[in-house]
């Protein structure tokens, strides 16, 4: 199964980002909590995107959502020509810290590793691509 | 989003409906900032017509504890879905609030003495 979407850098597309993540993995049979976690992963990476977005970006985020061998992969692809990023140097702020500090934000890639069994971020065609993956094997619905 | 507000007696219960995400985030955040202004020192948030919670909403709740601890106001949530009280779980979140399974439970906490 490949399913495709394109929605503008504008937070208010993300409703329809959600649905779409929702109507595509709703045949998969998986709990109700977990299809929430996996729109939810989705969602927060596509939040970040826009809500990061240089001025000058006008294309669209394409997601594309990947069924096979029992794997669960989500390609997000940032067009909007920033420069890449490394996960390996992400450190996950602690929650204490953020509260003191009186932040907003900051949790979402946190939610998105805790949610997902990989997360990569690499470079193809000029795009930075954001690859999430999840075993589907053990998430089926009893 | 909308986010009905409610004064019962000296609780402030705030209600948000719908989904709560980087969009509606800031209508979220006003209302517990009204909910402040007004000198509100008991506020509950009661997540019953909540549908959908993100990192952005989380955030919002976060973002007023160390203000709520300096001004004495007491915070309780209540009312969760399962779907929602799972984001707060996955980052223990709900370790540091108190959550309660309905509304009686979180005004019988905000009621204490």
């Amino acid at each position: 199964m490949r399913l495709n979407l394109h929605i503008p850098y504008d937070s208010r597309y993300l409703s329809d980002l959600r649905r779409f993540v929702w109507r595509a993995l709703r045949p998969l049979e998986l709990s109700e909590i977990t299809l929430n976690q996996l729109v939810l992963a989705v969602d927060e990476v596509c939040s970040n995107l826009i809500i990061h977005v240089p001025a000058a970006a006008t294309d669209r985020i394409a997601v594309e959502i990947i069924v096979q061998d029992e794997w669960l992969t989500i390609e997000i692809v940032d067009t909007s020509g920033r420069s890449t990023f490394d996960m390996k140097e992400y450190v996950p702020p602690r929650i204490q810290a953020l509260i003191r500090s009186r932040r907003k934000g900051g949790l979402g890639l946190r939610l998105v590793r805790s949610i997902m069994d990989k997360v990569d971020v690499f470079e193809r065609e000029g795009c930075r691509v954001w690859r999430l993956q999840k075993a589907l094997v053990s998430e089926k619905a009893s | 989003m909308e986010v009905a507000i409610i004064q019962e007696g000296d609780i402030w219960v705030l209600c948000p409906k719908g989904e709560l995400d980087a969009a509606s985030s800031i209508v979220f955040d006003e209302a517990i900032e009204k909910a402040e202004a007004q000198g509100a020192q008991k506020i509950l948030i009661d997540f019953e017509e909540l549908e959908y919670i993100s990192s952005a909403g989380l955030g919002v709740i976060l973002s007023h504890l160390d203000e709520f601890e300096e001004k004495h106001i007491k915070l309780a949530i209540c009312s969760m879905k399962p779907k929602v009280a799972n984001v707060f779980e996955i980052l223990g979140v709900d370790r540091l609030l108190n959550i309660y399974h309905n509304r009686s439970e979180a005004n019988a906490y905000l009621n204490e003495a």
